[in-house]
């Protein structure tokens, strides 16, 4: 325990710790502002024009109380349709092209993301065309929730045709989604994506405070003092180890918690009961609330990271010296990326799968691994991505953990 | 009586032949292990230390190869290596605690035993100084503080000296005399005055071999009869170090030099033979590596 407190207090007296954790909590708090500068209202009071921007938008919008929030019925459906339809019409508008701001601000944005999964519904289930909303019948899109399964289907048939498993395992997962949705102002997808950044961007800090972990004592030369004492080859290993775990994991976690409570402070609590279907695909497998979604995420992603840190340590077991441990650390962050992006099909998203960072790049995300519908296959057995991704990471953990401490341990050909 | 003898030890790197078939039994007291720069002593010091395994051959510590003791061998061990490596961001304090803390004392004995060691080494003032931040001397001091916390009955120093001033020298080998009693000290240096006075045995080291082992008078029998001194004029000297092995030249005031030379037989007339030292044996030994000291 001494030994722990002492490494632990080891390095949080450098400076490149400090620095990056107080990096770390400017970039939180304002990642989770900057989705909130999106925002924005035109108001027409007695025929002035004004906008809102930011703060004033959001707290207009949740001080205005609209019937569209709440439990997202089939009427409210055909409704927001059919009034969608006629101010189009009204205005000669195909696309909402002149439709005055103040009147789509007034009449239309709240029911935007009802319109865009609508429109994924009726969606032509051989090329995925989606329809336009005039295009659109208001009697057939009552039918909403009947068409759900039939396009999850139909989306399962164009990505995996060949594998009848994975669309047997998708409906099945989408079975537990619970219908009719919700819907309530406050539920942001910029503020979700930006929440991938913050990941991002606090795991590659973490790799860089994990990452000299072994190697500053190679490049230094301490460790051939450190390792001819009593407790300085398995038992500092593993000190060194939990004290990576315990700073990385904290600081992750507490930046990924800060960023979660800020954001919904900003937009608003409500927000948070929104099915996740409202806000990216409709038939999106999970059966979360946005909040529910949240804490998912970074929940995986703090297994991820931890994953990320236990390779990076092992790199650092490795490296001789922290350039060397820090290149490799980083590299395998962004690999997972050009796997998925370099290598064809399931090969890419197999090699994106297993790499231990696999689930926090900006393109393969656990959020949108989640919102996506890849399934894995081995022969005619499909495995969701998310499942195969956070299992594969909570086995990589322990193993690139004992592999550095083999490697402290052996260096130099010494004797355990 | 406790003995660490080393048993046909021998290091092969890719393409260089470290340390050759070495068979040496070190018993407590000061040993000084003697050789020029790669002759192969830091890493026998390596090996004796256990963070370096031998290629062939095996070392005992009472009987018991090291690699089997493990964690038991490690308690009773001091090391300081030839490169004092450390934590910058550690600050003197904060160092000897967590090597104390890696070394098993308890929190009374670190306490007391680093504030003895702080008071030994002549630390006490720089003790919240960062070490990155100390002179080299300091840093050595540091060093060697380390190597003395948990009090080791096998303490390694490789070039212990380095960096410190006369002084801290004498300091230094007085400490390690006082120390040695009932312990294995063993000190690996290429500046024979650092054993010269203390080490009860020398072994002396060279392209890989023991090629010399015994205490000072024994080895430096090696050269007896071999060291010469005379004054030459001092437009002389150039001529004189291309022919013998100069030891040491001093300029007089009247003019000449006085010389300190290692031949078979004398080179003038007014040679004469003196007592041998260990620093003869040395340069009779390592001729090409030696220089004037």
């Amino acid at each position: 325990m001494r030994l722990l407190l002492l490494e632990i207090k080891r390095v949080l007296l450098t400076r490149i710790t400090w620095f990056l954790l107080g990096m770390s909590l400017i970039l939180t708090a304002a990642l989770a502002y900057i989705p909130v500068t999106f925002e924005g209202v035109v108001l027409d009071e007695n025929g002035k024009k004004t906008e809102l921007t930011g703060l004033e938008a959001v707290k207009h919008y949740r001080q205005y109380n609209n019937t569209i929030y709440g439990e997202v019925t089939a009427e409210k459906l055909t409704e927001a349709i059919e009034k969608r339809q006629e101010l189009y019409r009204e205005y000669d508008s195909e696309y909402g092209e002149n439709i005055p701001s103040e009147v789509y601000y007034k009449e239309l944005a709240s029911s935007d993301a009802y319109v865009h999964g609508i429109k994924e519904v009726f969606a032509d289930p051989k090329t995925g065309i989606a329809p336009e909303v005039l295009e659109l019948d208001p009697e057939e899109v009552g039918d909403y929730y009947g068409r759900l399964t039939e396009r999850l289907a139909s989306v399962m048939k164009m990505g995996q045709k060949d594998y009848p498993s994975a669309e047997k395992a998708a409906l099945e997962k989408f079975e537990k989604v619970e219908r009719p949705y919700q819907y309530y102002y406050g539920a942001s997808g910029n503020s979700m994506d930006y929440q991938v950044l913050l990941i991002f961007a606090a795991a590659v800090f973490c790799v860089v405070i994990a990452a000299p972990v072994f190697s500053t004592e190679y490049q230094t030369g301490s460790d051939d003092i450190l390792r001819c004492t009593r407790h300085g080859r398995a038992r500092l290993a593993a000190a060194k180890i939990l004290s990576a775990f315990l700073i990385t994991g904290t600081a992750f976690t507490f930046c990924g918690v800060l960023y979660i409570l800020i954001s919904n402070c900003l937009f608003g609590w409500e927000g948070t009961k929104t099915s996740m279907q409202i806000i990216f695909s409709v038939t999106s497998l999970p059966a979360y609330t946005i909040g529910q979604l949240q804490w998912a995420n970074l929940a995986g992603s703090i297994l991820i990271v931890l994953s990320t840190i236990s390779f990076t340590l092992f790199v650092s077991s490795k490296a001789k010296n922290n350039v060397s441990a820090l290149a490799g650390g980083l590299l395998f962050v962004i690999l997972p990326v050009i796997a998925d992006a370099a290598l064809p099909g399931q090969l890419g998203k197999w090699v994106g799968c297993i790499l231990p960072s696999g689930g926090i790049g900006l393109s393969n995300s656990l959020l949108y691994a989640m919102t996506d519908f890849d399934f894995l296959h081995i022969g005619q057995t499909s495995v969701w991505n998310v499942d195969l991704l956070l299992v594969i990471r909570a086995v990589e953990i322990p193993v690139f953990v004992l592999l550095a401490v083999y490697t402290y341990c052996r260096r130099g050909n010494a004797g355990k | 009586m406790m003995e660490l003898r080393m048993e046909h030890i021998t290091k092969q790197y890719k393409d260089k032949l470290a340390v050759d078939d070495v068979s040496l039994t070190v018993t407590p007291g000061v040993w000084g292990l003697l050789g020029a720069n790669g002759a192969g002593k830091t890493t026998l010091m390596k090996m004796i230390a256990g963070i370096m395994s031998p290629t062939s051959g095996k070392i005992v510590y009472d009987g018991v190869p090291i690699a089997a003791l493990k964690g038991s061998y490690r308690d009773i061990f001091g090391y300081l290596p030839q490169e004092f490596g450390f934590y910058p961001e550690f600050t003197v304090k904060d160092y000897l605690e967590y090597v104390a803390v890696l070394k098993g004392l308890t929190k009374t004995d670190t306490k007391k035993k680093i504030a003895e060691l702080l008071e030994r080494l002549s630390l006490e003032d720089v003790r919240k100084k960062r070490i990155v931040r100390l002179s080299g001397g300091m840093k050595r001091r540091v060093g060697i503080a380390q190597a003395l916390l948990n009090e080791p009955e096998i303490l390694i120093l490789d070039e212990p000296t380095s960096g410190l001033d006369p002084g801290e020298r004498v300091r230094f080998r007085n400490l390690l005399s006082e120390f040695a009693h009932d312990r294995i000290v063993v000190i690996s240096t290429h500046i024979v005055s650092d054993v010269e006075y203390i080490a009860a045995q020398n072994a002396v080291m060279k392209n890989g071999k023991i090629i010399q082992t015994g205490t000072t008078e024994e080895l430096v029998k090696h050269v007896a009869g071999k060291v010469w001194t005379c004054r030459v004029p001092a437009d002389e000297t150039g001529r004189w170090e291309k022919e013998v092995q100069v030891v040491n030249l001093r300029n007089e005031p009247d003019g000449t030099v006085a010389l300190r030379y290692l031949a078979d037989e004398k080179m003038t007339e007014d040679s004469k033979r003196v007592k041998p030292r260990l620093e003869d044996l040395y340069l009779w030994l390592f001729p090409q590596e030696g220089g004037v000291r």
